[in-house]
């Protein structure tokens, strides 16, 4: 079944096409957010008063910062852009509102950028990298109920080193090919077992939840496992075979392991 | 003052058992845990909390916490996601947060239906999930009052509409509204908060404000009518003043109220 959304409030989409988001690290303290705006990429905002005025609401947890970009038609970054008061230092939320005597006349969708994935440009991933001192453990998976998207942590020193050799680790086939597998499970067991979502009433969910259980019904043999009425599963068993069965398929269509022994060359 | 000590984890289990098993009855408060290597430990950051301080307020409590920590240079960034050290504030002034009745017992508060923290007016819930800790402090005694007194303590109010009231009394109002980022963080529906609901004269919230089956309570305003008119209003960068100005008849038992 496939979800509409119908606007009735006048107000216009500002199109991703028009954003260009990208967080900064600094040598030290907060990072930077900076944002470019090109409203030509979309006719509809034409309509737009030029004395309009535009804001960049940034937002991480129970945190918010708002940067007045000034004027519709010339919008332009205040001279302090730092997520200083943001409870986050490696990742931010943000949206752009247009808005003229409070009334708000064009607003985008929430995006997210992270310092491992610090631009908006390619965001249609069911999951984002960022990095982070966390010990010895090379990289571990983030999410829970009030995240924007759920992230893959990899370890600082690892991510950094994956930098200065020239091959970024998110982007590497045989760090990622060894760890997509668990993420997927981990993902499926937030989603089914510990948070019990019906995937069947979750599938037309449109945020990251319903794509996740989207694509891992796209793979699967059967069909997922439902709650009854009290929201609980007959079996959990049953459940984490399915879970398995999927990581399964999604590592088999992947060639996963096979990929792996091509990288020991033909030893 | 001695310098400030966290639990860990085995220690915030053992102050949750407290509050389980012995808090009810009045028994004393285990702030030996507090001093006890095999439960706690020193804080990364050089603290000292004042221990005969007595907070008359909310606000007293936000104020004082804001200034102790800025003093040591621990920032937002940093505490808000220590949920230990959040659940050792609270065991330090326990007898604040949950103060013995004349019979000699506590009313300890508990979330019965939450699994994953019964006590989250004490111990801050951790988000159910994985990766780094991120705590919904909404309902938490000392976190909350912190984060809405850290957020307007530029203005001249600092929130007093929000932190009012005694540091162990949490309405349901105060929850729903702390627990909304869009609603601590602006001045102008704060100030629009205070125009409606405050009684200047007394110091404290007009009777009835949250009152749900009274029009115009203070949770219809920052849940229903809020989240109707951000689809076409911009809050944030409208005055208290034109949002009062624009309200629907619903709010006129408050207007006039306050006229009166």
């Amino acid at each position: 079944m496939t979800t509409r959304n119908f606007n009735y409030t006048g107000r216009i989409l500002i199109p991703q096409e028009c954003i260009d988001g990208r967080i900064s690290k600094m040598a030290s303290g907060a990072p930077t957010l900076e944002i470019e705006l090109d409203w030509t990429k979309s006719s509809k905002l034409e309509k737009i008063p030029d004395d309009a005025n535009v804001y960049v609401d940034a937002s991480q947890d129970m945190s918010f910062m708002r940067f007045d970009y000034g004027q519709f038609y010339n919008p332009v970054a205040p001279s302090d852009i730092r997520l200083s008061d943001l409870d986050s230092y490696t990742s931010a939320n943000f949206v752009i509102r247009v808005a003229k005597n409070g009334v708000l006349l064009a607003v985008s969708k929430k995006h997210t950028v992270t310092l491992a994935l610090p631009d908006t440009k390619s965001r249609r991933s069911l999951i984002i990298p960022d990095y982070r001192d966390i010990g010895e453990r090379p990289w571990m998976l983030e999410v829970h109920e009030t995240i924007e998207y759920p992230k893959i942590i990899f370890n600082e020193k690892w991510w950094n080193k994956g930098l200065e050799a020239g091959y970024p680790v998110h982007e590497e086939m045989f760090a990622m090919g060894t760890i997509m597998p668990s993420v997927f499970e981990g993902m499926l067991n937030w989603l089914l077992i510990h948070q019990k979502y019906n995937a069947h009433q979750w599938h037309d969910d449109p945020t990251w939840k319903g794509a996740w259980i989207r694509f891992a019904k796209n793979l699967a043999d059967t069909p997922a496992p439902e709650t009854d009425e009290e929201g609980e599963y007959e079996s959990i068993d049953m459940v984490s075979n399915w879970i398995a069965s999927v990581v399964a398929n999604f590592s088999e269509k992947r060639s996963l392991t096979s990929n792996l022994m091509r990288e020991y060359g033909d030893a | 003052m001695s310098r400030f000590r966290i639990l860990n984890d085995k220690g915030v289990d053992a102050f949750r058992n407290y509050l389980k098993d012995s808090a009810p009855s009045g028994e004393p408060i285990p702030r030996h845990l507090l001093n006890d290597d095999s439960f706690s430990k020193p804080f990364n950051h050089i603290i000292y909390l004042e221990f005969a301080r007595e907070f008359n307020s909310k606000l007293e409590l936000g104020s004082y916490l804001c200034e102790t920590f800025d003093s040591a240079n621990l920032s937002r960034q940093v505490s808000i996601r220590n949920r230990n050290f959040w659940a050792s504030i609270v065991l330090f002034y326990f007898d604040q947060f949950c103060p013995v009745s004349d019979d000699g017992t506590r009313d300890v508060k508990m979330e019965a239906e939450d699994k994953v923290e019964r006590y989250p007016k004490y111990i801050p819930r951790l988000n159910s999930g994985f990766g780094e800790e991120s705590l919904r402090g909404r309902r938490h005694l000392a976190l909350t009052p912190y984060l809405i007194y850290d957020y307007n303590k530029d203005t001249t109010h600092k929130a007093d509409v929000l932190l009012s009231g005694k540091i162990y009394s949490f309405g349901d109002d105060v929850e729903q509204t702390a627990g909304r980022i869009e609603v601590i963080s602006n001045r102008n529906l704060i100030g629009l908060i205070r125009m409606l609901y405050w009684d200047d004269k007394n110091e404290r919230l007009l009777r009835g404000y949250s009152t749900k089956s009274r029009p115009g309570n203070l949770n219809r305003l920052v849940a229903d009518l809020r989240n109707q008119m951000k689809l076409t209003t911009d809050w944030y960068s409208t005055s208290s003043q034109e949002i009062y100005d624009a309200l629907p008849h619903e709010y006129n038992f408050w207007k006039d109220k306050k006229a009166h």
